[in-house]
This record gives structure tokens, sequence and C-alpha cells, in this order.
């Protein structure tokens, strides 16, 4: 059988156990005794208080944490030889770039 | 049509989610009792005969709650989520023979298979990681967001942990059966890989890893670092409460039975050797299942949580490693033609 197909079986299921569940969740949320209001609606910080501007997602942690905590050494080790903050050290790698690119365009075949 | 009805069956009852929902419940109870007793505790015990309704009166509490959703927050999205995670698990389960007891009901039963479809079931595991995460960040709470980054933190660690662990036993299934690379073929074949000595150890060494990855995929103690409640109150999971709440807990214990049944399926081999009648076969899959539960709770109750870089230093440093080896073992013996 093919895997398309099978896929497609997959998701039927999948599409019909959440919707199942997610009537189930809209059936729960009418049987509820009242609407929450007051304190219940602002944000938990352990008893202190905490404006939701102050809130946001750090995209820094999110993204580079996992490189900057795991591979802390290596990180370091490439930020000081490469970043030397001449220009032409840039242009160098920029160029080295270009070449790999073209590597791999040339391996993979152009369009 | 009638594929069709049957297909609807098997989704939304047997092996799907009527039967999950019961399973989740069972398997509740069964590892609270469990964890209990290994904490000097007596665990669930006046709901039901020794407590086994508990599971059950916990979710219907939780269900006919208020749902509340702070300001800022996502509500009906949030359940759209989770409802989606929890459909992407259960449909893991019609990859797998359960649905085999379907043939003397009904005559006929559906098993979703096909040549490499271990990469469909790999893509499904990943979605109660990422609903889990997502749940963190659609709620302002500092303390949620901290709980989601931690989740893919962990999760760039644990789900090429878990996957390369599963894909050994597969690999090695290839050589014994079609389709290649299928959970359906691997969950039959897989008791044989335990018979030769060559096959065997990287069968081990998966195992190992895979339950170790499964831990963690569960957030799990050691690697309960999403939701430390010491920390950051319930990570991802602090603002939810009511159904939403109910349906965290569902999907956590769908996660736990599913993840089980796949191991004991495709590592343990389900009720093989033991297939001559339909009860022996059911018992010898139960008394497997049951067994890799045990085995999470045990690690559950014997040791303390980790931090986030010493749980990625594990995986990085020996999970990960390990079960490349065997991944590469089991590629070296399909390539070689040993089995």
């Amino acid at each position: 059988m093919s895997l398309l197909l099978e896929a497609l079986k997959a998701s039927a299921s999948m599409l019909l156990v959440a919707s199942a569940l997610y009537l189930l969740y809209l059936y729960a949320k009418t049987r509820a005794p009242r609407r929450p209001v007051g304190d219940k609606l602002s944000i938990y910080a352990c008893g202190e208080s905490y404006p939701q501007r102050r809130a946001s997602v750090s995209d820094v942690n999110l993204f580079t944490a996992v490189w900057r905590n795991l591979f802390a050494n290596l990180y370091r080790r490439m930020r000081e030889g490469l970043h030397t903050g001449v220009l032409s050290d840039w242009m160098a790698w920029m160029l080295l770039l270009l070449a790999v690119v073209l590597v791999v365009l040339m391996v993979g075949g152009m369009p | 049509m009638r594929e069709a009805l049957l297909l609807a069956f098997e989704a939304l009852i047997y092996p799907g989610l009527a039967f999950t929902l019961a399973a989740i419940l069972l398997t509740q109870w069964y590892a609270r009792k469990l964890y209990a007793r290994m904490q000097n505790r007596v665990g669930p015990l006046h709901t039901g005969p020794s407590g086994l309704l508990q599971p059950l009166a916990d979710l219907l509490k939780l269900m006919l709650k208020e749902d509340v959703a702070i300001h800022g927050a996502s509500d009906r999205l949030a359940a759209g989520l989770l409802a989606v995670a929890i459909g992407a698990l259960t449909s893991i389960l019609l990859m797998t023979p359960l649905a085999h007891p379907l043939k003397m009901l009904l005559g006929d039963f559906i098993v979703i298979q096909a040549g490499f479809d271990v990469v469909l079931a790999l893509y499904l595991l990943v979605w109660p990681t990422v609903a889990m995460a997502l749940l963190g960040f659609m709620s302002p709470n500092p303390l949620s967001i901290l709980g989601g980054s931690r989740v893919f933190s962990l999760a760039v660690a644990y789900e090429v942990g878990f996957a390369l662990s599963l894909l050994t036993p597969v690999a090695m299934s290839a050589a014994l059966r079609s389709p290649a690379f299928s959970i359906y073929a691997a969950s039959l074949t897989s008791w044989r890989l335990w018979t030769n000595p060559l096959t065997a150890v990287p069968m081990a060494l998966a195992l190992a890893t895979a339950l170790i990855s499964l831990q963690c995929k569960l957030m799990e103690k050691p690697f309960d670092i999403p939701e430390a409640e010491t920390e950051i109150v319930a990570g991802p999971f602090t603002e939810y409460s009511g159904p939403k709440l109910a349906l965290i807990i569902i999907l956590h214990d769908v996660e736990l039975f599913v993840g089980s049944t796949l191991i004991a399926f495709i590592f343990l081999g389900g009720p093989y050797p033991f297939t001559q009648t339909w009860w022996s076969s059911a018992l010898t899959f139960l008394v497997k299942y049951l067994l890799v539960v045990a085995t999470l709770t045990a690690i559950k109750a014997a040791v303390a949580r980790f931090r986030v870089d010493q749980a990625l230093l594990l995986f990085w440093r020996y999970i990960i490693p390990l079960s490349l080896l065997s991944l590469i073992a089991a590629s070296a013996l399909l390539h070689l033609s040993i089995m």
C-alpha cells in the first residue's frame, strides 16, 4: 500500500478523534458552573504582581540557548577565531561561504 | 464505504479513542498505586475497589470545573491543539497489531501499514511535544513561557534519541518481513530478533535508550524540568485548569500508553511467542505493557530531578551516541544479510 494513502488514513483518524475530544471540551465548557471573574483572570506569579505588558517571549533564549549552553566551548572558540573585527577577514569568510554554496549547487545539480 | 466505517470505528472505539481512554484510566491507577508503594504510601484507595475509579473521578471533577483563560491567553485554541495531539497519538495505535481482535468481532480489520511508515509514526509522535510547548507560549505568564522553552530545549535531545532507538528494531525487522521499515511488520517480527545473539545486543541497547528517551518525553522524573513545581510552579501548564487541564492530563497519559505500547510491540514482540489462543496473546501483551510502565515508574520513584543542562548532556553524551551505535549495528547486520 502507498505511504500517502496510509498517511491519509492516519489523518482521517486523527481528525475524527480530535473532533470528538473538542466537542467533549465544548460540552464540558457549557456545563461549567459560572464564568470566572476577578483575580482568576490575572497572571499567577506566586503572589507577586506581574502586569501583562511585561510578559513576552524571549526569542534569543528560545533559539540560541541550546547552542550557547550545550556547545559553549565550541561557540566561544569559534567566536574568538572567526570574529576578529577586521573587515577583510569578514570578506574572506563570505567568499568561503559563497564557494561552499557553489560546491553544494554543483554537487546537487544546478537548476 | 465499509472500509471508511471500519476506519471510523477503529479511530473512535477500538483501538482508538474509547479504548485508549479506558486504558489510560487503568494505567494511571496502576502507575499511581505502584509509585505510592515505592514511596511507602497507599495510593488511590477510596473511590471504587482499591481506588480503581479514582483517576476517572479526578478527570470528571476537572471536566466539570469552570474553564479559566486569563487575560491575553488563548482559550479554545489551546483545547483544539490538545485534541489534535491526542488524535495524533491514537492514530499510531492503528499502525500496531492492536486491531487484530476485530477480526473475531467484525470479520475484518484495518491496519495502517506501508513501507517506511515509521516516518509517519515519528511525525505523529512529535505532536504532543509541540502541543505541550505551545501551551506555554499561548499564555502570557513568564513561568509558562519558561516551561515552554524548556520543553523545546529538551525536545532537540530526546526526540532524536527516541527516533534513533525506534529505528533499530524497525530496520532489523526489514530483513524478516515486508513492508520494510513498517511499524506493523516490526511488531510482528521483533521477538525473533531476541533469539539471535547478534541482533539481541543492538536490541538491548536500543530498548534501554528508548525507555530513557520516553521517560524524558513524558516529562517524568528525572526529566520533569519543564514543569518543575519548586522552580516554575507547573511550567507550561501554570495557567490551565478545569477541562483544559483534564485534556493535558489525558494527553500525558495517552503518551504514556502509546509509548509503552510501541515499546511492548516493537522491542518486546507484543503477544509473541504465545499466540496460540486469544487470551494467551492478550495476557502476554498485557504483562509486557505493565512491565514497561513499571520500569518507567521505578525510574521516576528512584531519582531526583536533573537540571536542564545535565539532562541535555546525558542525552548528547550517552543516550544519542548509544542509540546511534545500535542503529549503525542494525544497518550493518541488514546490509551484510547476517540475519
